[in-house]
């Protein structure tokens, strides 16, 4: 426990270190935010002044930071410019959305890569060894907005399956009412089963895009693990000691491959949360990946700084995660965190 | 950007490959239209506010005036600037010496909460626009700047009065910042900080226009519904607009071949030459009459303080090529010859490729082995400055003008723009007023990053003065003709075109007015 511990006593640093850098290099982005949003031609240097004192950007760096601290430590991450909503709400709407379609690519991912990866370990040679190189090298080598479009170019534009791939639910549907943000939920919550598949058919071609970028690392750790279990000597003793196939396969292999894929897979979740820029634009899904690039490209400071604090939370509380589980599966990673 | 050509070929050759079925299309009072972005503030004034907004503000609020409706080039319907029409204001009557403007307003209109429209909330709206530094700034290019100046005489009847005769000053009541916003409401909402409703009136709409927005999801998109009681204007054919935000242009392309979408707005010209040959869809378009693109030169440093030397780069430039390569020939021209004694502006500025010629000009300036430079342009531009800088790059190449191309941010070549350290670069502008001595004052007179020439020619800028507040028209065209001969004659900003707004969509989507703003007016669209 004390472990556990240790690590949480480190999460406020770390954050602390977090919100200094994104304020540093959001201030050291070239550019001049005050000149940007005040582009038209009837504006004079009065007008853009008056912009600046407006975002507070006439007020020297040390006093910006001292209000972007007080106002954080109320829980206040500004306002955004380019959405002209504050930011807390934009990530509050739109942080779900990104979960929910990371959530699920995840676990399609995890129910391609585990069964694929296990078994072309077991036969190395057999064709299911080479379909995982093949998830692999696809997922691996193909961009995910070209993924995307190949999707939505079978399956929307020339066969009519999926439906328009306009973010989350068809404009016809009222959207359930907001309990946990995350659609499919809210829907069953509300049991609303039109709604229930409608969110399930527009997640679809999204998920099994980022699904297909996630495979690919799952995959390669997932028979790496599981090739090198096989062949430990404590696999061969139990072999040699006549253990049943699936009483080694549950006991023995799955306990000791489970950290090094767990721990890959909460690096492979942190960075389709953020990374999932371009299928959100492909498929006009309203999450936070497009909002926080949006925002980059027109020197927003508020929502940048806002989603970097927010994804440097939730990795550091995955990796918290994922580390206390691979502790609680694998005794002996204990020993190497007293040492 | 080769990218993204790569997928529209993907695209291009699906389509081909087999005609895909189409579904059924909604109701036929229903539309659904498709933009790249969404709005991002429900009033017309304030910080960073984008042009997608203008889409809410247009069709939720009425103004005094509206502009007329003209044919433009191509037979497209487009707004007529030197004809204004009432809108809230069923007539108006100019003073002789043209500094009191009587308006009268329609009786029996009202605010989407049936409180009647009046005088007051006219006051109450056009001192807010001069109230707020932004609404300020753009008033005062019309004589518009004081709440002194604005009048309730009674409930149906207001004044505006003006220190001068200006020319600027009705059209500025027909742009997009003076929407008539129900004053009771919006002063409820108001504080002793922000007398104005600024943060009350950008999330919520308190007006009286067309259509009421019936929803709104940030990022994705609104409903428009119809205001039945609308009084200010024929009655609109559509009863609904569902409007989605499909940020690729793939995904406008393919919802609206697929019949998911009936009308998509921010057609680049190559999808707009492919999608006008699809059968089922048509593309209206028409270049707005001040919006332009250019290639501008820094005359404050050398080698293009030498007008030699920007006259040589004029005639080097392979315009045809340009104009086909980066616009499909979607626009008006804005080189070779122009019209004789043309008084508008821009217009075209004689320039033509002669290669001869530029390396004479270039010799004659003292460089006769060319010097090099850098020529720079916005990322978000490059689907149509790619092509254009390359040419650009290759032609000049051949006099020995050595170009690296330097691609750049928006939000970065503003401040360099601003600091007046760019040489060399592609850009785009637009001017929503446009009598042409306004044109000259903000492109080729003054300090500002709007003067991307950074020209400062004595003679124009006293032509630009003295024509401020000319009431005698002879006099007036003499001296625009005598800045337009300069214009051409030096060359500060090499004009290359006006590109078309093109607005794809179904067949029997009619009605299409585009404006000067590039967003949609509802008011006219039927489908």
């Amino acid at each position: 426990m004390s472990a556990v511990l240790r690590r949480l006593v480190a999460v406020p640093p770390t954050l602390a270190v977090v919100v200094v850098a994104t304020f540093a290099l959001t201030h050291l982005l070239p550019g001049d935010p005050a000149a940007f949003f005040t582009s038209s031609p009837g504006a004079d240097s009065s007008v853009v002044e008056a912009t600046r004192r407006a975002l507070g950007l006439d007020e020297p760096l040390w006093r910006q930071f001292a209000i972007y601290l007080g106002r954080l430590a109320q829980g206040d991450l500004g306002q955004s410019v380019v959405s002209g909503r504050p930011v807390l709400d934009d990530l509050a709407r739109r942080l779900p959305a990104s979960a929910e379609l990371t959530l699920a690519a995840m676990a399609v991912a995890l129910a391609v890569a585990l069964p694929l990866g296990a078994r072309a370990a077991a036969r190395p040679g057999g064709w299911v060894a080479r379909l995982g190189r093949l998830v692999a090298a696809l997922g691996g080598a193909t961009p995910t907005f070209v993924t995307g479009l190949c999707l939505i170019l079978l399956f929307y534009y020339a066969a009519g399956l999926a439906p328009a791939p306009f973010g989350r639910l068809a404009p016809a549907l009222a959207p359930p009412p907001h309990v946990t943000g995350f659609l499919l939920i809210d829907a069953v919550l509300a049991l609303d089963g039109r709604a229930c598949l409608d969110a399930l058919a527009h997640l679809a071609l999204p998920a099994a895009t980022l699904a297909l970028f996630a495979a690919a690392p799952l995959t390669r750790v997932a028979q790496a693990a599981t090739a090198a279990t096989l062949a430990s000597d404590y696999v061969r003793a139990a072999r040699a000691n006549g253990l049943s196939r699936r009483r080694i396969a549950l006991s023995y292999v799955l306990r000791n491959a489970a950290a090094p894929i767990l721990t890959t897979a909460g690096l492979v979740f942190t960075a389709l949360l953020g990374a999932g820029v371009l299928v959100e634009r492909v498929f006009a899904w309203p999450g936070v990946g497009a909002y926080a690039l949006d925002a980059l490209i027109a020197l927003d400071h508020s929502p940048v700084q806002g989603f970097i604090l927010a994804m440097a939370t939730i990795s550091l509380l995955v990796n918290l995660a994922v580390d206390v589980t691979a502790t609680l599966i694998d005794p002996r990673l204990r020993l190497v965190d007293h040492a | 950007m080769r990218r993204r050509d790569v997928l529209g070929l993907g695209l291009g050759a699906l389509a081909a490959a087999g005609a895909p079925m189409r579904r059924a299309t909604a109701a036929p009072t229903s539309l659904t239209v498709v933009s790249e972005a969404g709005p991002n503030s429900f009033d017309p004034i304030g910080v960073g506010v984008n042009r997608n907004s203008i889409q809410i503000t247009w069709n939720v609020y009425d103004r005094l005036l509206r502009f007329g409706t003209k044919q433009g080039l191509g037979g497209a319907s487009t707004y007529d600037y030197f004809a204004l029409e009432g809108e809230a204001a069923e007539a108006w009557e100019v003073s002789p010496d043209a500094t009191r403007i009587v308006f009268h307003l329609r009786k029996g209109a009202t605010f989407h909460d049936g409180a009647p429209v009046t005088a007051r909330d006219v006051k109450w709206s056009l001192d807010r626009v001069v109230s707020l530094p932004i609404g300020k700034a753009q008033f005062a290019t019309g004589s518009l700047t004081a709440p002194e100046q604005f009048v309730a005489l009674d409930d149906t009847t207001f004044q505006v009065s003006l220190p001068r005769a200006d020319r600027f000053a009705l059209p500025n009541l027909a742009l997009t910042f003076p929407i008539i916003v129900n004053s009771e409401e919006a002063r409820r909402h108001a504080g002793a900080d922000d007398p104005w409703a600024t943060a009350w009136l950008k999330t919520n709409v308190a007006g009286g226009g067309p259509f009421r927005l019936e929803s709104y999801a940030p990022g994705e998109g609104a409903v428009f519904a119809r205001n039945e009681a609308w009084r200010n204007g024929a009655a609109p054919a559509l009863s609904r607009v569902i409007w989605r935000v499909a940020p690729t242009a793939q995904l406008r392309r393919a919802t609206l071949q697929r019949g998911d979408a009936d009308l998509a707005q921010d057609v680049s010209p190559q999808d707009a030459a492919d999608l006008a040959a699809d059968p089922a869809l048509k593309v209206v378009g028409a270049p707005m009459t001040g919006v332009f693109q250019f290639i501008a030169m820094n005359c404050a440093t050398a080698p293009f303080d030498n007008v030699k030397v920007r006259r040589a780069i004029a005639a080097a430039l392979p315009y045809d090529a340009m104009f086909q390569a980066a616009l499909f020939g979607r626009g008006r021209p804005l080189f070779g010859p122009a019209a004789p004694d043309d008084p508008a502006f821009p217009q075209p500025l004689g320039t033509a490729t002669d290669l001869a010629k530029a390396r004479a000009l270039l010799a004659e300036a003292g460089l006769p082995n060319g010097f090099d430079t850098t020529f720079t342009y916005e990322l978000s531009l490059a689907s149509i400055a790619e092509p254009v800088a390359l040419l650009a790059q290759e032609a000049l190449g051949k006099i020995g003008v050595r170009v690296t191309i330097d691609k750049t941010p928006a939000g970065q070549l503003g401040a360099r723009l601003q600091k007046k350290e760019v040489p060399f670069y592609f850009e785009a502008s637009a001017a929503f007023l446009a009598d042409p001595d306004y044109f000259f004052r903000i492109f080729y007179t003054g300090p500002t990053r709007w003067n991307f020439g950074s020209y400062a020619n004595a003679e124009l800028a006293a032509l630009v003065e003295r024509t401020r507040f000319e009431t005698d028209h002879a006099a007036y065209a003499r001296d625009v003709r005598r800045m337009i001969e300069l214009a051409k004659d030096e060359l500060p900003i090499i004009l290359l075109w006006q590109p078309a707004l093109d607005v794809a969509m179904r067949r029997r989507v009619e009605g299409m007015k585009l404006q000067f703003h590039r967003q949609l007016d509802l008011r006219t669209l039927s489908g």
